[in-house]
C-alpha cells in the first residue's frame, strides 16, 4: 500500500521588540545569566504584567501577511504547569481568542503553488533556560529569556511532504524576516517548531493517529525528523500494530527519535482567561496604522526585480531571500544605475564571501555605495574586474574606500598602447615557444601571454586592449 | 488627650499646625503599641527605629515648607500581603516568612511619598484567605474589644490594630470582604474601592480579578483621604482605570469636608440582605442606621437583589481559581520556603513538599478547590458558570443602582465569633462572607461603618455600596452619618 504523509507545523518565533512582552527589560540575547530580568518578568509577588504594544503591532504585521482574521478584542490566558524555568508557575498565552485566525500561505512546490492553512497565531512569552553545571552536579536557572515576546504560528496539517514542510517554513521565515518581526535566528533559538505527523493510505480522507516532536531548531534535523518519523509510522502499520499519540524527542545524532510522553499523560494545563491584563481592542484603525506601514514582502519584491530590471526569476530568488540581501542589491542598483551588474556581484562575489567566511551573507559589512562606486569603477574602466574583486574584498575586510584605495595603491588600469606594447614585446621574446605554439593553432599560448602580461603589470592592464595588441603582434612576429 | 484616640486627619491638621510633631506621634503610637500589642497581636513586624527616622524627616521636610499630603506625619500600618521595599512581607505564611520585596507597592509607595510614617506591618490571614485572622503563620490576632474574640479577615490585624489605637489608620486589602467585615467586628471605619481605583501592582495576588487595596480607619473622612492619595491609574497595573475612568479625587477630597448632607440621596435596602441566619441585633442596629439616614434625608427604599446565596458559591469558585494559578510561583525554587535537609525524589516530590510545607491548611484547601473548578472536564460546570452568574450579578447590582445612590445593608450576619469556631466549621466561615462578596464580584465600592454594639458589646457595622468610582457619595453618606452618630468614637478598654 502506498501511504501519505500529513504534517502540521506549531513555529514559535521569537520577536525582535526592543523589550519584553510584559515589562521594559531588554530582549537581546546572550548576556550574563540573570542581568535582563525584574520583578514582572521573574514572577515576583505582587508583580503585574503590562503589556508591550509593539508585540501587538508586530503580531498584527503578521496576521495580515498571512492573510489571518484579526480577533478584534484579543485576550491572554494563563497556561498552568509547574517548571523550574516558568517563575511563575504559569505562562501567559492565548488560548481563547488568539489574535489572528484562519489565515494561509502559498508555497511553490513541484507541482505547482499550494494553499497551507494558518490554524492560528497567538502571542505569549518565552519562559527561561535550564543550564545543567555537570561539574557540581546541579541544574542552573537563567531568567534573562523569561518574556521575551514570541508567536505561535500554527499551520493545519495540510503539509503532504518533508519537502513540502521545509518550503514552507523557508517561506513563512522569509516573510517574517522582511516584515521586520524577528531575526529567526534558529541557532539562538529564535525560531522553533513543534512538528506533528501522522500517515494516511493514499486517498483516505481522515487522519492517522498523530505524533508530536517539540522545539526543534534546525530545518535540516526538521525534514530528517518527519521522514523517519512517517517510516516508523508506515512500518508499524505494515506490521499490524498501532500508532500512539504521543509526544517524542528526535535525537539528532541517533537520526531517530524516542517516546517522552504519551497522550495519557499529556498535562492539563488549567487555560484560564488572565485577570491580571485587560481585553486589546484592536480597532480597525489600528489594524491600518499598521498596514499602512507594512514593509514590502519578498513575492513582491522579486516581481519587480523581474519586470524593472530584467533580472532572472533565480537571480531575483536569492536577492530576496533576506531582507538584508534584498536592501543591499537595491540601494546599490539604485546608486550604481546598473542592476544586472549590481545582481552579478550579489551572486557572484558576495554569495562566495559569506561561503568562505562561514557566515550568513545578511551578516557580511558591505556598505552599498561602496559596493555601487566599484561597480561604477569598472564600467568606466578605471579599473579592470580582476582588481575589482580585490577591491570588494578590501572593502569586506579593511572596510576601505574603494577610490582612495585605488588611488593609493596606484590600481588604475593601464589602458596606455604603447606602454601595453612594450611589455609585450618583452613577454614574447622571452617565450619564443608560444609563438610556435600559436603559430601551430594552439590558442591556449594565448591565454598564457595574455596572463603573463597581465602579471608584469601587476594585474592592472586593460584586458581588451591588451588582447587586440597581443593578437596583432603575434600575427605579425 | 492621647494621641492614639485622634482620627488621622485630626492628626495631620495637629502635624501640619505644629501642635504635635511627626516623631512625638510616632512615639506616643508606638508606646501605644508597646502596651497593648502583646494582648491584641495586630502586628507580625513593627520597625521603631525606622519609624522614628522616618517620621523625623518627615518633620524635617514639613519644616522646610514642603508641600505634603493633609496626613503628612501620621503614623500608620499595612497589611503584611502589600508589598514594602527592604521590609519582609509575608502574606502570613510561612512560604513567605523571610520574603523581603525589592520594590513598594504602589499604594504604599504613594502614602509614604505623601509623608505616611510607617509603623509596621500587620497579621492577615495566610495569603488573605480567611475571614477570622486565624490561618497566620504568624499566629492569631484577638479582637481589641473582647480578646477571645477573633478581630475579622483577612485584615484583622490593620482593623484591630485600628480599633486598639495601636495605628491611626491601616491598609488593608479586600477579595471578598476582607476590609469590610474585619473593619465590622472591630469597630473601625473601611473601604473597599471600586475595582480598577487603586493599583493592585504590590499586592500579593490572591484573587487578581477581585482584589483591591483600601483604607481602613476611625473616620469616613479619613478614608476618604487616604483614598485620595493612593487611588489613580499605574503603568504598572494595567487593570488600574486610566485617568478619566477613574475616581474624581477632587469630589472624593470635597466630601471628606464637614458639613455634608445626604439630602435627596436615594437609598435601597435590599430584602435579600436580611434573610435566615441574620443576627436579631445586627438586623436591629442596621435597620436603625437606615432610619438614620432617612432622618438626615435620604429617601430609603426596600429593594430586590438577585442571586445574593449564589454569590458565595460563585466567589468561592472565581477567587480559588485565580488563587490556584496566583500561588503557583510559590515553588521553593526561587524564593521562599523550599525543604531543606530532606531527600527529594524528583521534582515533583520538591515541589510537593515545599507546597505541602510551606501552605497551610486553609491555603492548601483553595489551591485544591481552584485547580479542581479549572481542571479538564470540570472547567464549563464550575468555572465557566460562575463567570456566567457573575455576569447577572453584575447586571442585578447595576439595575438596582439606576434607581439608587447606594445600598445599604450589614457587612456580617453576626457580631465576631469566638476564636476557634470558623476554623472547626470552614463551609460554615464561607456562608459569612454572603454580604460582602458581591461588592468584589461586580467591581462595586462598598464602605462599612460601625452603628452599634450587640448585647455583650460587640461593634456592629453597616454596609453601604455605591456606584462604581463613586466613593465620593460612599464617603460623603459615612461623614454625614458619623457627625450625627457616635459609634465610631468608641473604642474599647484595653
Amino acid at each position: 500500500m502506498s501511504y501519505e504523509t500529513v504534517i502540521g507545523l506549531e513555529v514559535h518565533v521569537e520577536l525582535s521588540t526592543a523589550s519584553k512582552i510584559f515589562c521594559s527589560c531588554e530582549t537581546t540575547f546572550g548576556g550574563e545569566p540573570n542581568t535582563h530580568c525584574c520583578p514582572v518578568c521573574t514572577g515576583l509577588p505582587g508583580a503585574l504584567p503590562v503589556l508591550n504594544e509593539q508585540v501587538v503591532d508586530y503580531a498584527i504585521r503578521t496576521c495580515l501577511a498571512t492573510h489571518c482574521a484579526i480577533t478584534p478584542l484579543t485576550r491572554f490566558d494563563r497556561k498552568n504547569y509547574f517548571y523550574p524555568d516558568l517563575p511563575k508557575a504559569y505562562q501567559i498565552s492565548q488560548l481563547h481568542k488568539p489574535i489572528g485566525r484562519n489565515g494561509h500561505l502559498e508555497i511553490e512546490t513541484a507541482e505547482g503553488l499550494k494553499k497551507i492553512g494558518i490554524h492560528e497565531i497567538h502571542m505569549e512569552e518565552d519562559a527561561g533556560k535550564l543550564i545543567h553545571d555537570p561539574w557540581e552536579d546541579c541544574t542552573l536557572v537563567d531568567y534573562n529569556r523569561c518574556g521575551v515576546p514570541l508567536l505561535e504560528i500554527v499551520s493545519e496539517p495540510d503539509l503532504r511532504s518533508a519537502e513540502e514542510a521545509l518550503i514552507y517554513l523557508e517561506k513563512l521565515r522569509s516573510i517574517l524576516q522582511f516584515l521586520g518581526v524577528s531575526d529567526c535566528r534558529m541557532e539562538q533559538g529564535s525560531l522553533r517548531a513543534d512538528v506533528n505527523v501522522s500517515v494516511r493510505p493514499v486517498g483516505s480522507q481522515t487522519f492517522g493517529t498523530r505524533t508530536e516532536m517539540k522545539n526543534m531548531n534546525s530545518f535540516k534535523a526538521i525534514g530528517r525528523a518527519i521522514v523517519a518519523e512517517a517510516k516508523r509510522q508506515i512500518d508499524l502499520i505494515e506490521d499490524g500494530k498501532t500508532i500512539k499519540q504521543e509526544t517524542r524527542r528526535w535525537d539528532e545524532n541517533k537520526d531517530s527519535s524516542f517516546a517522552m510522553r504519551s497522550k495519557e499523560d499529556a498535562m492539563d494545563y488549567r487555560y484560564f482567561p488572565d485577570p491580571d491584563l485587560v481585553a486589546i481592542n484592536i480597532t480597525p484603525d489600528w489594524i491600518e496604522r499598521v498596514r499602512s506601514g507594512l514593509a514590502e514582502l519578498p513575492e513582491s519584491r522579486r516581481a519587480r526585480y523581474i519586470a524593472d530590471w530584467q533580472l532572472s526569476e533565480y537571480e531575483a530568488g536569492v536577492l530576496t531571500t533576506h531582507p538584508a540581501i534584498a536592501n543591499l542589491f537595491e540601494e546599490t542598483a539604485t546608486l550604481s544605475g546598473r542592476p544586472k551588474d549590481a545582481a552579478s556581484w550579489m551572486l557572484g562575489e558576495f554569495m562566495q564571501a559569506a561561503k568562505e567566511q562561514e557566515c550568513e551573507p545578511q551578516d557580511l559589512h558591505m556598505p552599498a555605495q561602496s559596493l555601487a562606486t566599484l561597480i561604477a569603477r569598472v564600467a568606466e574602466g578605471v579599473v579592470n574586474r580582476n582588481t575589482a574583486k580585490k577591491i570588494f574584498t578590501q572593502i569586506l575586510e579593511n572596510k576601505v574606500d574603494p577610490d582612495a584605495y585605488i588611488e593609493q595603491n596606484g590600481l588604475r588600469m593601464v589602458s596606455n598602447p604603447d606602454a601595453l606594447k612594450d611589455k609585450i614585446a618583452e613577454i614574447i621574446a622571452a617565450n619564443p615557444q608560444s609563438i610556435v605554439d600559436y603559430k601551430a593553432g594552439k590558442t591556449k599560448a594565448m591565454g598564457f601571454l595574455v596572463g603573463q602580461v597581465m602579471r608584469a603589470m601587476q594585474g592592472k592592464a586593460d584586458p581588451q586592449l591588451l588582447n587586440e595588441l597581443l593578437k596583432d603582434a603575434l600575427d605579425r612576429a | 488627650m492621647d494621641i492614639y484616640t485622634l482620627s488621622a486627619l485630626e492628626l495631620g491638621h495637629k502635624i501640619a499646625g505644629r501642635e504635635i510633631s511627626a516623631p512625638e506621634a510616632t512615639q506616643a503610637m508606638l508606646d501605644r503599641i508597646t502596651a497593648t500589642d502583646q494582648t491584641v497581636k495586630a502586628y507580625l513586624t513593627v520597625v521603631p527605629e525606622q519609624a522614628l527616622a522616618q517620621a523625623a524627616l518627615i518633620q524635617q521636610r514639613l519644616d522646610n515648607g514642603e508641600q505634603l499630603m493633609p496626613l503628612a506625619g501620621v503614623p500608620m500600618a499595612i497589611k503584611d500581603n502589600i508589598s514594602t521595599k527592604g521590609l519582609r512581607t509575608t502574606c502570613g505564611s510561612k512560604m513567605l516568612w523571610d520574603y523581603v520585596p525589592p520594590y513598594n507597592a504602589t499604594a504604599a509607595d504613594r502614602l509614604l511619598a505623601g509623608g505616611a510614617v510607617l509603623l509596621g506591618k500587620t497579621n492577615l490571614d495566610e495569603f488573605a484567605m480567611g475571614n477570622t485572622t486565624e490561618t497566620s503563620y504568624g499566629g492569631i490576632t484577638t479582637n481589641p474589644w473582647a480578646s477571645d474574640r477573633v478581630p475579622g479577615g483577612s485584615s484583622g490585624g490593620s482593623a484591630a490594630a485600628v480599633a486598639a489605637g495601636e495605628a491611626v489608620y491601616a491598609l488593608g486589602s479586600d477579595t471578598g470582604g476582607s476590609i469590610r467585615q474585619p473593619a465590622s467586628y472591630c469597630g473601625v471605619t473601611g473601604l473597599k474601592p471600586t475595582y480598577g481605583a487603586v493599583s493592585r501592582f504590590g499586592l500579593v495576588a490572591y484573587g487578581s480579578s477581585l482584589d483591591q487595596i483600601g483604607p481602613l480607619a476611625k473616620t469616613a473622612a479619613d478614608c476618604g483621604a487616604i483614598l485620595a492619595q493612593i487611588a489613580g491609574p499605574d503603568s504598572k497595573d494595567s487593570t488600574a482605570m486610566p485617568a478619566g475612568r477613574n475616581l474624581d479625587t477632587t469630589a472624593l477630597l470635597k466630601s471628606i469636608e464637614p458639613g455634608q448632607s445626604v439630602k435627596g440621596l436615594k437609598i435601597g435596602i435590599p430584602a435579600e440582605y436580611f434573610g435566615e441566619g441574620l443576627q436579631p441585633e445586627v438586623r436591629t442596629a442596621v435597620e436603625a442606621a437606615a432610619a438614620q439616614l432617612a432622618e438626615l434625608g435620604a429617601t430609603v427604599e426596600p429593594c430586590h437583589l438577585p442571586l445574593v446565596e449564589e454569590g458565595i458559591a460563585t466567589y468561592y469558585l472565581i477567587a480559588t481559581a485565580e488563587a490556584s494559578a496566583n500561588l503557583a510561583r510559590y515553588d521553593g525554587i526561587q524564593y521562599g520556603f523550599r525543604p531543606t535537609g530532606q531527600a527529594y525524589e524528583d521534582l515533583a516530590d520538591f515541589y510537593a513538599q515545599a507546597r505541602t510545607e510551606g501552605f497551610g491548611p486553609e491555603v492548601r484547601r483553595r489551591i485544591m478547590l481552584g485547580t479542581f473548578a479549572l481542571s479538564s472536564g470540570y472547567y464549563d460546570a464550575y468555572y465557566l458558570k460562575a463567570l456566567k452568574v457573575r455576569k447577572l450579578l453584575q447586571q442585578g447590582y447595576r439595575e438596582a443602582l439606576s434607581r439608587f445612590d447606594l445600598l445599604i445593608g450589614p457587612v456580617a450576619p453576626t457580631t465576631a465569633p469566638k476564636i476557634g469556631t470558623t476554623l472547626s466549621d470552614p463551609l460554615q466561615g464561607y456562608l459569612a462572607d454572603i454580604y460582602t462578596v458581591a461588592a468584589n464580584l461586580t467591581g462595586l465600592p462598598g464602605l462599612s461603618l460601625p452603628c452599634g454594639f450587640d448585647q455583650i458589646g460587640l461593634p456592629i457595622g453597616v454596609q453601604l455600596i455605591g456606584r462604581a468610582f463613586d466613593e465620593a457619595t460612599l464617603v460623603r453618606t459615612g461623614v454625614t452619618y458619623q457627625e450625627a452618630t457616635g459609634y465610631h468614637r468608641q473604642s474599647p478598654a484595653l
